[in-house]
């Protein structure tokens, strides 16, 4: 009895001794994880790549307040002039004096390189793969289009973010260009000039606007022709060729009207607005909550950072009449932490704090056409695409007559500063143009009983090195990181 | 491939005939005596319960009851008993009559002990490898919740770094210098034998007989791939055989502080006066004149720093001159740091009974402890109950099982980071102008309704000093727990199947349950903004141990001796977890998610990890004089791909005890001389992730649809880490055994280190894992134990050891690799060829600008030659921190480190201590950062230190000029560098046995009193900072060490 028993543990200890030798033995598999193989198997999961980049663009974050793509339209805003980043709170305050990303040791530098190019690679994983996939053809082609279409949007960021404009000097080293997959033999590139990228930002949405058409998305998200024409717009609107820039912003906008006054004033929140061409939508369950966008730009609750304020002469940039100016609201209350400052109530969350993020709108398409048009000298077409916007806007439609050419361009352009606040125009606009920052103590005041109270504007004047804005500054540029130039012997 | 039948049914064949040949050999006893005594001890004749009695040449033993005595039965041919017990001399005896009484004089002397090491036990004297042993005398005093804190200062060559104050919180272990880069460091632990895949701390001190801390290849190479980084055994307490029944008590209450004193800030006072000048100078660079400036700066004090603690009769507190207005007092002078700590009460209390019969032994042990932490909110708690269990069922049949199940249960606050909820650095972020309570403008408390006071969660306060936070406000309503259930669980069975020839077969399992619950309370504090939050995690982990070995132990001739094992193992670690986390609570006091009305997340995820292996050694002595040992083990393992999935680890040792030689033998006062080396390879497999071949994509669901992410290349290559390790030591005895000690020189080197190589970040990731680079460490170390004076009443010891090792890259895939990234602070290291892995590679400060106040580092200056090629010719100075160059600046792994111990024994009274020390390295106080702004974090604590800022009058100074704006002087440099070197009393014991006869009398055996302290003194350069920071010299804001003083007693019965 006590010899078998001994003789079926010997047994059992044997037949444990082989299991371990088998290769199925050692089959495990990742729960959060897909191989390449298993990605790139069908069209199916090569959309949820597409899904997945999208979100790693909008909410990918590597502290607080570095909410994905919305950190650099927020730091582009707030190294304009017409907003400011609060003192005293969190979020973008050394991104309003031209610390960071001008500082290339910065994790804002670091964050704003590295997760741009990671979407890029995502990209260049789906354009060189998509073909060989399981899957419906047409599929296929959309999925193309839509990598290429998001490499195309990143690129023109880059471009326009690491070095100055196109029409100063085109031949300047602006980024690297990447279009295959990076696989573990990849060597790191040397930085392509601003020509050299804006030709693969041409070519990837003229290959993106021959596999769109037919494309119809579930999702605002997702690029499709529509937004494939808007960037085209935005490329040309920067390297100046302005017919281009007219025409291809006229076809964006197709079937997306302006909205009406009282939706201007529903809190840029929601992807359903008519007039919203690409845009993020939130869920509540994924968004960055008191870190997010919202949680910075706006300024109604009654806690959070609420951190990007409006420049008093911003305001005097509205007439009465406008829709847009009974968005600001002084704060008299000494007791609340906005105490002497405008707020400016464009974007107001949702209350499960999902508010969506816009990023592109029929508005700023019909501006780019009649910007372009203005360019061009045709008058007539400026005015009718600006009063497009403008009677939306509670505004009196314009008379080409009224303006000579200059006048017009630069009305034109303060319309986009009085519409696109707060989505991260106003600095790619000072660039573009070649301008400066200009930035002036308030001297306005308001009555508290008998005092007068000044209200609160730009606390920072100058540089860091304490020197005057000027054009082309590089504090205006953000920096490849220090990452980047120790890693990349190519640069 | 082969098929497991036609192996089994060869080896069956081969068992039945082994078997057989047993029987008959069983039956050759004859002729028995019986011989009896009692063994007590040399020095007060006090009878030695517990010690082991053997027949020399033979496998049987007993050992003493609780009076010392013993029985035992001795063969015709048999006539020498050996006795041994842990902490004496072994002592041979031939027998000369059936009443054979002995003593034993306490040894003194590490060598004697028999070692617990890999897959068995060894004699120190004569073992090949590199062991140092840590006994259960040693740990007994200590007041700490982990057994891996009280390793610090007793183990040569260990670095033990307790990096946090947080009860129950394990130490960082490192052995003999740093083996990796970025797979770890730490070593493997080993309970009852087997690998352990639960958390340390759920062991009790108490239930500890030993801890093996195994150093070389030849101790650690028969754990192959997870034995790179050292091994560390511990061994739970057994019964003896044949012995009644001891009942021993142990007990201690005590309360725990800070171990030392804080950074020194500024005052009310002095803060507002400070920050007026910031706000002044920044106007000033606006291109305001002073008069302006100084103007602005009045008005608008109080409003940038939103508070006025100066009371509503003064509006303007600080004047146009920059002094606070005469007459202005500060109407309230609260502390944050203080008033987040608190006395911590420690109380622990065990109950172990121990036994034997002829054929069986048990130790059963329960135990309690409840260590609350000095700081609000922190506690540990923990039941364990043990039961270990051996039998010898008959001559061929021995089982045993130890089962050990406790649950702990932790609470901690979150300590370390620059986060706003870490109540370690809660008093860094909040300046003290801020209340506590909130106040009413003349400064008294503004009371609920129930005349309670109100805390002041500072909703009005500036980002920088944790806007809408009072961690002690919502202390009490949230909570930070995590509870976990553990059973550990060891059996085994061994057959004796010819003499000298055991299967041992066991099987084990770890099996851990935790459960997290973070709740943030709707009312008050952080939780505001989303109505509170909860979020609750459980995950189970399983890890099972199968082995076999054969272990045979044989003679040829008189003076071969041979031992040989031989088996396979297989391990796998299964963990499952699922957390979720809701917010938007509708009432107070619910903390589960079932009262939260948002779901959040919710998600799970499981992971697998198998080992199988084969192991194999061989021991050998000749004469006992020469010893030579010899293992190999074959690990495969699913980490990696098929390809590359299996390695191989092996040992070579040799060891020499001079002492049995003839010429040694007369020498009076040696008492014993071994020298021994070894060279052997082991490997290191942990880098983290469990999936490290595979391209992968990170399942990224978005907007309620699939989504995917590239996470990781493909490496299939990977493979695991080596390290080829040389051990060369010595131990010698002398004078009675009253000088003994240990020396050891060694070198590690790792190979094919696991790596995460940094990738250009335009290539869209940051790295790539790779097998690249190798590393060394060379090192020596040792130990000496002395007995200065001992007499009848009086007994000094005192023991010391020392470590010491440069670690050293000898081969990098690339020129320079930068490391050691510090959350948003950037990297504070370089690797280099030649350098080591913990240089720091910072910037270095150049002091302030006597003439503007700016701060300033070095940069390098260059000049170009014709072809464009630059040549460094020298240093200058920058304000611009971006600008500045980094420079190797000192390594902050410590040059000395180890331990001093001493013991003083008078009469019945005992006196000991154990002071820890490091001698040489850097330390980068980043918790100094924090409080060191230039006036950038409006309402953030601020050092003393900033007093002696730049001003026109003070242009000598290392503390700039004050600035609204950041200048980036608190960035990461040398102006935070300091001296590492500290040393620490990590423990001192009195106490006191009660003398035998009032024991007696009320029954007992013995009865200690006494008292303790853990931590009571700490020797540093530096004020505020705690020197027991991690490994790599940087500090991050974390839970300050304890210190605990307690009264302890401890009786059996």
């Amino acid at each position: 009895m006590k010899l078998q028993k001994l003789l079926y543990t010997l047994l059992f200890a044997a037949s444990i001794a082989f299991t371990g030798c088998s290769d199925d033995f050692f089959d495990t598999a990742p729960a959060g994880d897909l191989t390449g193989k298993e990605t790139f198997a069908s069209t199916t999961n090569i959309d949820a790549l597409m899904n997945g980049t999208l979100r790693y663009l909008m909410e990918s974050s590597t502290s607080q307040d570095n909410p994905g793509y919305s950190a650099i339209l927020l730091s582009q805003e707030v190294m304009g002039d017409d907003a400011i980043a609060r003192d005293g709170v969190y979020g973008y305050r050394d991104s309003y004096p031209y610390r960071d990303p001008y500082d290339n040791t910065t994790r804002r530098a670091l964050f704003f390189w590295s997760f741009q190019y990671k979407v890029i690679d995502n990209c260049n994983n789906i354009i060189a793969n998509v073909d060989q996939a399981s899957g419906p053809e047409a599929d296929k082609k959309y999925l193309k289009g839509q990598a290429l279409a998001l490499r195309a949007f990143v690129y023109l960021n880059l471009v326009r973010q690491y070095q100055y404009t196109y029409a100063k000097d085109k031949t300047a080293k602006a980024v690297p260009i990447y279009t295959e997959p990076t696989s573990p033999s990849s060597q790191p590139k040397p930085r392509a000039t601003v020509e050299e990228v804006y030709s693969q930002i041409i070519a990837d949405l003229t290959q993106a606007e021959t596999l769109l058409p037919g494309f119809k998305r579930s999702v605002k998200n997702r690029l499709d022709i529509n937004v494939v024409k808007g960037l085209f717009a935005r490329a040309y609107l920067t390297t100046e060729k302005w017919d281009l820039a007219a025409a291809k912003a006229k076809e964006a906008r197709t079937g997306y009207n302006i909205m009406d006054p009282a939706q201007y004033l529903q809190g840029f929140n929601d992807v359903s607005n008519v007039e919203w061409i690409w845009g993020h939508p939130q869920k509540a369950d994924q968004t960055l909550g008191g870190a997010s966008f919202f949680a910075y730009i706006d300024v109604t609750p009654a806690t959070g950072y609420r951190s990007i304020m409006p420049d008093p002469y911003f305001r005097k940039l509205f007439q009465d009449q406008d829709i847009r100016k009974s968005l600001f609201e002084l704060v008299t209350t000494t007791t609340d932490p906005m105490y002497r400052w405008y707020k400016y109530k464009k974007f107001v969350d949702k209350t499960d704090k999902s508010g969506n993020i816009v990023l592109m709108r029929s508005s700023e398409m019909a501006l780019i056409e009649a910007e372009g048009k203005a360019r061009l000298n045709d008058l007539p077409g400026a005015v009718a695409a600006l009063n497009e916007v403008r009677i939306k806007r509670n505004l009196t439609a314009l008379t080409a007559g009224a303006y000579n050419q200059t006048d017009l361009i630069e009305e034109i352009l303060v319309e986009r500063r009085r519409e696109l606040w707060g989505e991260g125009f106003r600095l790619p606009d000072i660039l573009r143009l070649q301008r400066k920052v200009v930035r002036n103590e308030t001297t306005d005041t308001f009555k508290s009983g008998a005092a007068d109270v000044v209200i609160k504007g730009h606390y920072i004047r100058v540089f860091p090195d304490n020197s005057a804005f000027i054009p082309n500054s590089p504090y205006y540029l953000f920096s490849i990181p220090v990452n980047e130039i120790n890693t990349n012997p190519n640069l | 491939m082969r098929t497991n039948k036609q192996i089994n049914k060869a080896m069956k064949l081969r068992i039945i005939i082994l078997a057989l040949l047993s029987i008959f050999q069983l039956a050759a006893f004859a002729q028995d005596r019986k011989v009896s005594g009692v063994v007590t001890q040399q020095s007060d004749n006090k009878p030695l319960p517990g010690v082991v009695v053997k027949v020399k040449g033979s496998k049987k033993g007993v050992s003493t009851d609780t009076d010392g005595k013993y029985v035992i039965t001795l063969g015709s041919s048999e006539d020498t008993l050996v006795f041994s017990f842990i902490g004496y001399q072994t002592k041979e005896q031939v027998v000369v009559s059936d009443i054979q009484n002995i003593q034993l004089a306490s040894a003194d002397n590490q060598l004697n002990e028999v070692v617990v090491v890999a897959y068995g036990t060894a004699n120190k004297a004569t073992y090949t490898g590199s062991a140092s042993v840590v006994n259960a005398k040693e740990l007994e005093n200590r007041q700490v919740s982990s057994v891996s804190r009280s390793l610090q200062g007793l183990v040569p060559g260990l670095q033990s770094v307790a990096s946090a104050g947080q009860p129950g919180s394990d130490a960082t272990i490192r052995l003999r210098g740093i083996g990796s880069v970025n797979a770890s460091s730490a070593p493997l632990y080993v309970v009852d034998g087997v690998p352990f895949s639960g958390n340390i701390n759920s062991i009790s001190n108490n239930d500890i007989q030993s801890v093996s801390v195994l150093k070389d290849a030849s101790a650690s190479a028969l754990y192959g791939s997870r034995g790179a980084n050292g091994v560390i055994i511990i061994t739970t307490k057994q019964g003896q055989l044949n012995s009644k029944p001891t009942v021993t008590l142990n007990a201690s209450t005590g309360v725990s502080t800070r171990a030392f004193k804080d950074y020194d800030y500024l005052d009310n006072k002095q803060y507002f006066e400070l920050y007026w000048e910031a706000i002044r100078n920044n106007q000033l660079d606006q291109g305001k004149n002073a008069a302006q400036a100084a103007q602005y700066a009045s008005a608008e004090l109080a409003g940038a720093l939103k508070v006025n603690p100066f009371g509503s009769a003064y509006p303007q507190p600080v004047g146009l001159d920059g002094k606070l207005v005469p007459g202005a007092v500060s109407l309230w002078n609260d502390d944050w740091t203080e008033s987040l700590s608190r006395n911590g009460i420690r109380t622990q209390a065990e109950i172990g009974i121990s036994g034997g019969s002829e054929d069986s032994k048990y130790f059963v042990s329960g135990g309690y402890l409840d260590d609350k932490g000095f700081i609000v909110g922190s506690g540990f708690k923990r039941y364990n109950a043990r039961v270990n269990y051996n039998t010898k069922v008959n001559k061929w049949f021995e089982a045993g099982v130890n089962v050990a199940a406790n649950t702990t249960s932790q609470d901690s606050p979150p300590q370390s980071d620059s986060n706003q909820g870490n109540f370690a650095n809660f008093g860094r972020l909040v300046s003290n102008i801020y209340p506590v309570y909130e106040r009413n403008p003349d400064g008294t408390y503004k009371l609920d309704s129930n005349g309670e006071k109100v805390y002041d969660f500072g909703n009005y306060r500036p980002s920088a000093a944790a806007t809408g936070n009072n961690l002690l406000g919502d202390a009490d309503l949230n909570k930070y727990s995590s509870k976990q259930d553990a059973v550990i669980f060891r059996g085994n069975v061994q057959f004796n199947i010819l003499k000298g020839l055991k299967l041992k077969s066991s099987i084990n399992t770890d099996y851990v349950n935790r459960l997290n619950h973070s709740y943030t309370n709707p009312g008050f504090g952080s939780g505001l903004s989303g109505k509170g939050s909860v979020s609750k995690s459980s995950s189970r982990s399983i890890g099972v141990t199968v082995n076999n070995l054969l272990d045979y132990t044989f003679d040829l001739g008189a003076q071969h001796h041979f031992n040989v094992l031989a088996g396979q193992e297989l391990y796998t670690l299964n963990s499952s977890g699922l957390s979720g986390s809701r917010s938007n609570f509708g009432f107070q006091g619910k903390d589960e998610p079932a009262a939260a009305s948002l779901l959040n997340s919710f998600t799970g995820s499981s992971d697998e990890y198998k080992l199988s292996s084969f192991l194999g050694k061989l021991d050998y002595n000749f004469g006992q004089k020469y010893y030579f040992s010899a293992s190999f083990r074959r690990d495969g393992s699913s980490r990696f791909s098929p390809g590359s999935r299996w390695g191989n680890f092996w040992s070579l040792g040799a060891s020499w005890n001079a002492t049995s030689e003839n010429f040694l033998k007369d020498i009076d006062w040696l008492n014993n001389l071994t020298i021994r080396t070894s060279y052997g390879a082991q490997g290191n497999d942990n880098l983290g992730g469990y999936y490290a071949y595979q391209d992968l994509y990170s399942i990224y669901n978005s907007l309620g649809e699939a989504g995917l992410v590239t996470s990781r290349l493909p490496t299939p290559g990977l493979k695991w880490e080596s390290n080829l390790n040389f051990n060369s030591g010595i131990d010698f005895a002398l004078f009675n055994n009253r000088l003994t000690g240990t020396f050891e020189v060694y070198q590690r080197r790792s190979k094919d280190l696991l790596f995460s190589r940094p990738l250009s970040p335009s290539l869209g990731f940051i790295e790539i894992d790779d097998n690249i680079g190798s590393l060394r460490n060379n090192g020596f170390e040792g130990q000496i134990n002395i007995v200065p004076v001992i007499t009848d009443d009086f007994r000094w010891a005192f023991g010391l050891n020392f470590g010491h090792f440069k670690n050293k890259i000898t081969e990098l895939p690339q020129k320079e690799i930068i490391s050691g990234s510090v959350g948003q602070l950037g990297s504070t290291k370089k690797l280099v060829v030649g350098g080591s892995v913990y240089d720091f590679f910072i910037r270095e400060w150049a002091g302030v600008d006597a003439s503007n106040g700016k701060p300033l580092w070095y940069k390098n200056t260059y000049t170009t030659d014709g072809a464009g090629v630059k040549t460094i010719t020298g240093k200058t100075t920058t304000s611009v921190f971006a600008e500045a160059d980094q420079y190797f600046q000192g390594s902050a792994l410590p040059d000395v480190y180890g331990g001093v111990s001493s013991n003083f024994k008078y009469k019945n009274a005992e006196l000991s201590f154990l002071f820890s020390y490091s001698i040489g390295g850097k330390i980068l106080d980043l918790d100094e950062v924090m409080i060191s702004h230039n006036g950038d974090n409006p309402g953030r604590t601020w050092s003393k230190d900033l007093l002696s800022r730049w001003t026109p009058d003070n242009p000598n100074t290392d503390v700039p000029r004050l600035n609204t704006q950041a200048t980036n002087w608190n960035s990461i440099s040398t102006r935070f560098l300091y001296d590492a070197t500290y040393a620490r009393l990590k423990n001192l014991t009195l106490s006191y046995s009660l003398p035998d006869q009032w024991v007696s009398a009320i029954g007992f055996k013995n009865f200690r009193i006494s008292a303790s302290g853990e931590n009571l003194l700490t020797l540093f350069g530096r004020d505020g900072l705690d020197p027991e920071q991690a490994v790599d010299g940087v500090t991050f804001y974390r839970y300050p060490a304890q210190k605990t003083i307690s009264l302890g007693l401890n009786a059996s019965f």
